[in-house]
């Protein structure tokens, strides 16, 4: 199932709060203000890619993916999921979309999620021969064995949100969003859903779409990555690209009372943050460039805890949030 | 496509019973709130009939049992309400519009599983108690498919009014208030201790009129008196009102839904 976004706007109307005598003008003649949560998205998705979106609390990314499943009507532009227009075939979109939306369990607190799973299974109007097959096949993938047949209050978090997942998979949705879906999630059950969601698109060629605060979901499942920042758009990459900015640069962190803001600064290092005498620097992945920085470095300042990392995708974000170009340094 | 639709509905309300059956523990409580209840109502009645035969048409024994109706009624109805009106407030009723299903309609057979298996529990306590202390009613078997339809209507008309203050939640910011006034309504002007046949008569002319006595006081005074006259007379009023409440209804829905997709949560 693919989607065209063109010129996507939502704006929300707010009633100003006011105090005190301004509250009785309020109530007799409301004045509103207007919050612009997305400002003009464009966006294509392909059948059968799997794609992150990104962003900051805020930035705008659920309420495109609310939009883009039809529960929010936009406030303007276009947006056509399989060919309909999610806010108006709402319905007839839902057989063929599945959700999973961290904050809203859609579990049966007290019955056991086996017990959820027939039921969807009759909400989505799926027949019984197709929903053994596919329930055997998401038992499989996700290891639900164990424990779908207690109740769902008795269940750990990733195994509750695993069944979540199956949940919504379970009329085998053309494209599936998830909102958080690994949030508070141990290693292993992390692990276990990224599989899970690759494998589905895999076999089904299930669209995905998908936000994440952990950069490692994105890495681990999306080829593609979306970074909503102040409801625009700010970047549409394949992930390769971001993780070629990984492989190009290391990150030296260090300790030291000097200013170090006069640093001669040599082509290709960066002051990333200094804070509280630690000073953070991007500088190119090159041994001998490396080297003589820190021989440099020694010889300058009087320096302590001196070490060399990768940058993870999480710091390469936030220097994409805080508007350092990309581009230019890939 | 209909068949479909009733299997949708009939998983729900299955769902529903075996979840009430999770909470064993809080039904028992439930009743043993219905036997303290009916046991007092029992003293206060025999003490006011005294030597009195009848009154306005009720012996002591049609009294009782018409109050172990009202109050099975009362406290099996579908208990909806509070969930509606927080899901609207929260915004969270957002997430059930991408689900292929009528999400007031989901609701209902939500509730009725768990009102049924109340609605029995409750009738047979009630019965039984009831039974011992004051004795049987005459009671022909061929009445109970039309007295468990008229109780099935007005659980469902309750369940209109119900999910029509819930939804106010869409325009105010509390309805609690509202709940309270239509529990109040409900137990004077829908009968719930004392049969609307006891009251003077204005007051009974106000009670017949409005709907709230279709909920309590029609199915009790059917079981305690049954003729098919009354019947088909409270079952069209029945009908009537659930037809002007489902279109209200439907109408604040609609409305809801629109500013809840067109404003978020």
């Amino acid at each position: 199932m693919n989607i065209i976004v063109r010129d996507l706007k939502k704006h929300y109307k707010v009633k100003k709060r006011e105090v005190g005598l301004k509250k009785i003008k309020q109530l007799l003649k409301p004045e509103y203000s207007t919050i612009d949560a997305v400002k003009g998205i464009d966006l294509q998705i392909n059948e059968g890619e799997m794609v992150g979106f990104i962003g900051p609390n805020g930035a705008g990314k659920s309420t495109t993916i609310k939009m883009l499943t039809g529960i929010l009507a936009p406030s303007s532009g276009d947006i056509f999921v399989g060919g309909l227009n999610p806010a108006k075939d709402r319905k007839k979109l839902s057989y063929n979309i599945g959700t999973v939306f961290g904050q809203k369990s859609q579990l049966w607190f007290h019955l056991p999620p086996i017990d959820t799973f027939k039921l969807f299974s009759k909400i989505y109007e799926v027949d019984n021969f197709e929903f053994k097959k596919q329930l055997s096949l998401l038992v499989d993938i996700l290891q639900l064995e164990p424990f779908m047949h207690k109740p769902a209050r008795q269940l750990s978090l990733g195994q509750r949100m695993k069944c979540e997942i199956a949940a919504s998979l379970l009329h085998n949705p053309k494209l599936i969003f998830l909102d958080e879906p690994t949030i508070g999630l141990d290693v292993v059950a992390k692990r276990q859903i990224r599989t899970a969601l690759t494998e589905m698109n895999k076999r089904e060629n299930t669209t995905v779409i998908l936000t994440s605060h952990d950069a490692g979901d994105i890495e681990a499942i999306c080829e593609r990555v979306v970074i909503i920042n102040e409801g625009s758009l700010i970047l549409d990459n394949p992930i390769k690209s971001l993780s070629g900015y990984l492989q190009n640069n290391k990150l030296l962190k260090f300790k030291t009372a000097h200013d170090i803001s006069k640093l001669k600064m040599t082509a290709g290092i960066e002051i990333v943050s200094i804070e509280n005498e630690t000073v953070n620097l991007k500088v190119p992945d090159n041994n001998d460039f490396l080297s003589k920085i820190i021989v440099n470095l020694i010889n300058d300042y009087e320096i302590e805890d001196i070490s060399i990392t990768e940058p993870s995708l999480e710091e390469v974000i936030h220097s994409i949030y805080t508007e350092k170009s990309l581009r230019g340094s890939v | 496509m209909i068949i479909k639709t009733i299997d949708k509905y009939s998983m729900v309300m299955g769902v529903s019973i075996k979840n009430t059956l999770v909470y064993s523990k809080e039904i028992l409580y439930r009743t043993s709130f219905m036997i303290l209840l009916l046991f007092i109502f029992i003293q206060l009645w025999t003490s006011a009939y005294g030597d009195e035969a009848s009154i306005a048409g009720y012996t002591l024994s049609q009294t009782i049992w018409y109050l172990v109706v009202t109050e099975t009624i009362l406290l099996s109805k579908i208990a909806m309400g509070n969930q509606i009106s927080g899901e609207v407030i929260s915004g969270s009723l957002a997430y059930t519009l991408g689900k292929p299903y009528h999400y007031m309609v989901y609701n209902f057979f939500s509730g009725l599983g768990d009102s049924f298996i109340r609605l029995f529990i409750n009738f047979i306590v009630g019965s039984v108690l009831v039974f011992i202390i004051i004795g049987p009613i005459s009671f022909k078997v061929s009445t109970i498919v039309p007295i468990m339809l008229v109780v099935l209507l007005a659980l469902i008309l309750d369940y209109l009014i119900i999910g029509m203050i819930a939804l106010m939640a869409f325009f105010m910011e509390d309805v609690s208030s509202l709940f309270f006034i239509y529990s109040k309504m409900l137990f004077i002007l829908g009968g719930l201790l004392i049969p609307i046949d006891f009251f003077p008569g204005w007051l009974q002319n106000i009670a017949t009129t409005l709907p709230f006595n279709l909920i309590l006081f029609a199915p009790a005074s059917l079981f305690v008196n049954f003729s098919i006259s009354a019947f088909l007379n409270i079952l069209y009023q029945q009908l009537f009102w659930i037809l002007i409440f489902s279109l209200i209804l439907e109408t604040i829905y609609r409305i809801g839904q629109k500013k809840l997709t067109s404003n978020g949560g």
